[in-house]
C-alpha cells in the first residue's frame, strides 16, 4: 500500500477515526492490526518475516534483561543480530554476494557454481531489522529495559506509518507513546493533516514530475548532450530529495493524526555546508543509528586521527550497502567517506571552522557541498557501475551531441518553488511553519498544495525510491 | 464537540473548493491531459460528429507491409463501396474490445453515428495481448475516458495510479504464470503438451524446421513458438475479453447502434503447415464460441477467420497485418454485411483498379529498371517469407540447381505472372 494511492487515502481516515472511538486499552490491538493489514497488502506471507522477528528479538530482549552474566547477555545479542542479519542477507544481499564471488574468481579462472535465489526482496526490510536491532542493542547495553508487553514490542516493529522507509524510531521514543492514553486533539489533526499533505504534494508533484525527465538521461545517457546530462543529474538530487523527505513527512503526518510523534528525518540537507552536516540533515534516523550502533563501538571519534578516518569510511561504506545490494551503493557510500575525509582535512589545513559566518564563504561551501553529492548521486541512481562511469564520462564529453530534452517551464518554476519554501523552512517544520501564518495565506496555500496534486502531479508508476530498501 | 465542527467546516470548504478547481481544470488543462495521457478521447471527439458508421480497430486497418505502396485501409476500402457514407476509424496497435467499449461510452447521444464495426482480432484473446505492457497505458486512457467522473477526479486517480498500472516485468509474469498454469483442456487426450510453456519449449527443442544444408532454421523455429504463443488458448464466459463484447452489445442495443462484430482473417494455413492440426482447431473453436454466443441477437457476426490465405499476410512474427488485396477481400465481405444497416448507400466498386493500381504503382516505380534490378529487389521479400523460402529451397533440391537460380526463377516467375 503505497501512500500516493486510494487504497491509503482510504485506509488512513478509517484507522484514524476508529482508533479513537475504540477504547484507549485496546488501541495498541487495533494498530497492530491496521499495521499488519498495511504490510499484508503488498504480499502477506511476508508478514511472517517480521512475526519471526519480532518473537526473536522480544523473547531475546527479556532473556537479556534477566542473564545474570554479559556472557549469557551476549547469546542473545547474538541470536537477535544473527536472526535480523540473517534475514537481511538471504533476501537482500544473497545474489549479490554470490555475483561478487564469481567476479573474483572469474578473475583467476576458477569455475564457481553460483547458486541462484529467485525471491522478491520484502519492503522494508532493511528498516525494520534496523529498529529491532536498535532496541536489541540498547538492551544488552543496559540503556532500555526489556519490554514485557509482547503486543507494544510488536506494534513498535510494525507501526505502519514508519514501517517501510523510516523513520528508525528508537524504542525508547517511540515505544512509551504506544502507552500513553492519546487523546483526540485539533492540533494533532490539523498538524497532521498539513503535514500529509505538503508531503504529497512533495512527493506527487515535485519527485513524480521530475522522474519523468531523469528517466530518460539514465536511460541512454550517450544520446544525450552534456547539458542535458548535467540537467538529469542535477534533478535528481531534487528528485530523490523530493521523494524521500516527501514519504517521511506523509509518515510523521499519518503518525501525528493518532498522536504519536515521531523523528524527524530530513532539515534542509542540501543547505549543509559539508559532508558531516549534511548527514545531520539527511535521513537523520539512519545516520544516528550507524553513530550509536557502528561509528561508536569502532571507537568513535577518541581514537587516534587516522583511525578516526578509517571509522568514518567503514560507516559510509556499510550505510552504502545498507542501501542496497549493488557495488554503485557502495561506492556511493565510499564516496562520501572520501569527501567527509578530504573536507575535514583541507578545512584544517585552510584554518576554516566550523562556525564561519562569512555569508560569501558559507554560500560557496553550501554550493560546493551540493556539487558533491550530486557526484555521488550517480552511483546511486545508476544500474551499474559502467553506467554511472558512462554518464560521469558522457558529462563531459557529449558536447557535440544534440537532442531535444528540455524541462517544461511548468516543472522548473515547480522546482524553484520547492528550492525557495526548503529555504524559507530552514530548520522549521513546514506544520509548525504554517501555523504562524495568518489564516488567507494559510488556506491560499493549501489550495495551491491541494490543486497541485490532484491536477498537475506526475503520472507514472513511481513507487517511493526508498521502498526499494 | 469543536473538534468536529471545525472538520466539518472544513470539509465543506474543500468541498467547494473542489468544485470550483474542477471548473478551472475542464476549461484550462484538462483537454492537454487528455491528449497527453487519452489521445483516443481527442479522436473520438474529432470524429464523432461527421461519421456515419464507426470502424474500431488494432493495427490491422492500417498496418501496410513493405510490398505495398499504398496505404488505403480497410475501412477506406470499406467507404468505396458506400461513398455517400461517412466511414470513419478508430484505430491504434493493440486495442481490444476493451477500449472498443470505452471509445463508443464516450460517444456523445447526439452524434449521428448509427453503425459500429468491431473487429475481433482473436490474438486479443491470449494471454500475451491481455498482459501486454500496453495495457498500463489503455487502463490510464480507459481511467480518463470514464464518462460519469469529474475530469478534476479522474486526474487525480490518475496521478494516484488508480488503473491498471503494472510494470514490463510485472506483466510478464502475469502472461509466463497464464502460459505455465492455463492447461488447453479440450485438445486430444493424447496430446503431450498441455500449456503453452510446455509447447513452446518442445518445439524450442525439437530441431524440426531446418535450413536447406541440414542446419536448424532459428527463425522458423522462433515464428512456430511465436504461433503457439499468440493462438493456443481457450475462453469461456469469463474471459476478459468476452466481457468486454457482452458490454459492446449492450451498449448497441441501449444506443439503438447497428452492430457488426466481424472476425479477422488469421493466418491458420501457415499454423497448419508449421505446427499442426491443433492450432487451427482452437482458433476455430474460439471462433465458435464466439458464433454461438452471439448468435441469438440481433446483429451480424461476420466469420473472416480463414477468409484469406498465406499470401495476404505479412508477418515476423504472427499478426493481423494484410496486404492490399487482403483488405480489399475484407472490406468486401464487410460491404456486403453493412448492406443489411445501409442499402441504399451501396454502390458497387470495382476494386481491380485498386488492385492494378497497387502493383502498377509496383511496376510504375520500377518501370525504369530492368528485369534483373526487379529481379533483386524481389529476392528479399521472397526471404523474408521463412515458408516461401523453405519452399524455394525444396524446389532448388529437386530441380537440382542453385537456391540462388531458383530464387531468381521464383522472383520471375512472379513479376511475368503480374
Amino acid at each position: 500500500m503505497l501512500f500516493n494511492s486510494v487504497h491509503f487515502l482510504l485506509f488512513l481516515p478509517i484507522v484514524v477515526i476508529l482508533y479513537y472511538l475504540i477504547n484507549p486499552k485496546y488501541r495498541w490491538v487495533f494498530l497492530l492490526i491496521a499495521s499488519y493489514y498495511f504490510y499484508m497488502s503488498w504480499k502477506a506471507e511476508y508478514a511472517l518475516i517480521i512475526i519471526g522477528s519480532t518473537i526473536i528479538d522480544y523473547w531475546a530482549g527479556l532473556r537479556m534483561d534477566r542473564a545474570i552474566s554479559q556472557k549469557r547477555k551476549r547469546k542473545y545479542l547474538f541470536l537477535s543480530l544473527a536472526s535480523n542479519l540473517g534475514v537481511l542477507f538471504f533476501f537482500k544481499y544473497f545474489n549479490f554476494f554470490n555475483d561478487s564471488i564469481q567476479t573474483i574468481l572469474d578473475q583467476f579462472s576458477i569455475f564457481y557454481n553460483k547458486p541462484e535465489l529467485n525471491v522478491l526482496l520484502p519492503v522494508g526490510i532493511s528498516f525494520y531489522t534496523f529498529q529491532t536491532l536498535s532496541y536489541s542493542i540498547e538492551v544488552y547495553s543496559g540503556k532500555q529495559k526489556a519490554e514485557k508487553h509482547f503486543g507494544i514490542f510488536a506494534l513498535y516493529v510494525s507501526f505502519f506509518p514508519q514501517l517501510v522507509a523510516g523513520p528508525i524510531e528508537r524504542f525508547a521514543r517511540l515505544g512509551r507513546q504506544f502507552k500513553v492514553k492519546q487523546h483526540l486533539k485539533w492540533n494533532n489533526i490539523a498538524n497532521g493533516t498539513r503535514l500529509i499533505i505538503y508531503g504529497l504534494f512533495i512527493k506527487m508533484v515535485i519527485a513524480d514530475n521530475i522522474a519523468l525527465y531523469v528517466d530518460q538521461i539514465y536511460l541512454k545517457p550517450e544520446t544525450f548532450s552534456s547539458w542535458s546530462i548535467f540537467q538529469g543529474v542535477f534533478l535528481y538530487s531534487f528528485q530523490i530529495y523530493a521523494d524521500f523527505y516527501g514519504y517521511s513527512i506523509i509518515a510523521i503526518g499519518s503518525a501525528r493524526l493518532l498522536g504519536i510523534d515521531l523523528m524527524d528525518n530530513f532539515r534542509t540537507p542540501y543547505l549543509s555546508k559539508n559532508i558531516g552536516e549534511f548527514w545531520k540533515r539527511w535521513h537523520i534516523s539512519l545516520s544516528t543509528w550507524f553513530r550509536d550502533y557502528l561509528f561508536i563501538p569502532l571507537g568513535g571519534s577518541r581514537v587516534k586521527v587516522s583511525r578516526l578516518y578509517l571509522n568514518i569510511f567503514i560507516v559510509f561504506t556499510v550505510s552504502g550497502l545498507w542501501h542496497g545490494a549493488n557495488w554503485t551503493f557502495v561506492i556511493w557510500g565510499a564516496l562520501h567517506g572520501l569527501f567527509y575525509m578530504i573536507q575535514n582535512i583541507s578545512a584544517k589545513l585552510l584554518g576554516i571552522t566550523q562556525n564561519e559566518t562569512w555569508p560569501v564563504l558559507n554560500f560557496l561551501k553550501i554550493i560546493f557541498n551540493f556539487v558533491l553529492v550530486t557526484i555521488a548521486w550517480i552511483f546511486f541512481r545508476s544500474e551499474s557501475l559502467d553506467k554511472a562511469l558512462l554518464i560521469l564520462k558522457s558529462l563531459f564529453t557529449n558536447f557535440n551531441i544534440s537532442d531535444t530534452f528540455h524541462i517544461p517551464f511548468t516543472i522548473l518554476f515547480l522546482l524553484i518553488g520547492f528550492i525557495i519554501s526548503d529555504i524559507l523552512l530552514y530548520n522549521k517544520r513546514f506544520d509548525s511553519w504554517i501555523s504562524l501564518k495568518n489564516i488567507y495565506i494559510r488556506w491560499g496555500i493549501y489550495f495551491i498544495l491541494i490543486y497541485s496534486i490532484i491536477a498537475l502531479a506526475g503520472v507514472n508508476n513511481n513507487p517511493f525510491i526508498y521502498f526499494q530498501f | 464537540m469543536e473538534i468536529l465542527k471545525k472538520i466539518i467546516i472544513r470539509i465543506l470548504a474543500l468541498s467547494l473548493f473542489l468544485c470550483i478547481a474542477n471548473f478551472l481544470y475542464t476549461n484550462t488543462q484538462w483537454k492537454e491531459d487528455t491528449l497527453q495521457h487519452a489521445d483516443l478521447l481527442d479522436s473520438i471527439a474529432v470524429k464523432q460528429n461527421n461519421t456515419d458508421v464507426l470502424y474500431l480497430s488494432s493495427s490491422s486497418n492500417y498496418f501496410r507491409p513493405p510490398t505495398d505502396t499504398t496505404t488505403t485501409t480497410i475501412s477506406q476500402y470499406l467507404n468505396l463501396n458506400y461513398p455517400s457514407l461517412r466511414i470513419n476509424s478508430i484505430h491504434k496497435g493493440y486495442m481490444h474490445s476493451g477500449i472498443f467499449y470505452s471509445i463508443l461510452e464516450n460517444i456523445p447521444v447526439a452524434s449521428p453515428i448509427r453503425t459500429i464495426i468491431v473487429s475481433v482480432n482473436l490474438r486479443s484473446f491470449g494471454a500475451f495481448w491481455v498482459y501486454s505492457d500496453v495495457e498500463s497505458n489503455y487502463s490510464a486512457q480507459q481511467l480518463l475516458m470514464q464518462p460519469n467522473y469529474p475530469p478534476l477526479l479522474k486526474r487525480f486517480l490518475l496521478s494516484l495510479n488508480y488503473f491498471d498500472n503494472k510494470s514490463k516485468k510485472e506483466r510478464e509474469s502475469q502472461f509466463l504464470t497464464s502460459w505455465s498454469t492455463d492447461t488447453l483442456k479440450s485438445l486430444r487426450s493424447d496430446f503431450p503438451y498441455k500449456t503453452v510453456i510446455d509447447w513452446d519449449h518442445a518445439i524450442a527443442k525439437s530441431n524440426k524446421y531446418k535450413n536447406y544444408d541440414g542446419s536448424i532454421n532459428y527463425k522458423a523455429t522462433a515464428f512456430a513458438c511465436n504461433i503457439v504463443k499468440a493462438f493456443a488458448f481457450e475462453i469461456n464466459d469469463n474471459h476478459p475479453r468476452v466481457k468486454d463484447l457482452d458490454k459492446i452489445v449492450e451498449l448497441s442495443k441501449k444506443r439503438d447502434w447497428n452492430l457488426i462484430f466481424h472476425i479477422l482473417p488469421e493466418d491458420i494455413e501457415k499454423a497448419d503447415k508449421m505446427i499442426g492440426p491443433e492450432i487451427p482447431f482452437l482458433l476455430n473453436q474460439t471462433k465458435n464460441f464466439l458464433i454461438q454466443r452471439y448468435s441469438g441477437e440481433n446483429f451480424d457476426f461476420i466469420n473472416n477467420l480463414v477468409l484469406l490465405d498465406a499470401s495476404h499476410f505479412y508477418e515476423k512474427y504472427p499478426t493481423e497485418h494484410y496486404n492490399a488485396s487482403g483488405k480489399i477481400k475484407i472490406a468486401k465481405k464487410l460491404a456486403e454485411s453493412l448492406k443489411k444497416y445501409h442499402s441504399s448507400a451501396f454502390k458497387v466498386y470495382d476494386f481491380h483498379e485498386e488492385l492494378s493500381t497497387e502493383f502498377k504503382q509496383d511496376n510504375d516505380s520500377l518501370k525504369n529498371i530492368s528485369l534483373n534490378e526487379q529481379i533483386s529487389k524481389l529476392i528479399p521479400v521472397i526471404k523474408n517469407d521463412s515458408v516461401w523460402y523453405n519452399n524455394v529451397i525444396k524446389k532448388a533440391n529437386q530441380n537440382n540447381i542453385s537456391i540462388e537460380k531458383q530464387l531468381y526463377q521464383e522472383a520471375q516467375w512472379l513479376i511475368e505472372k503480374k
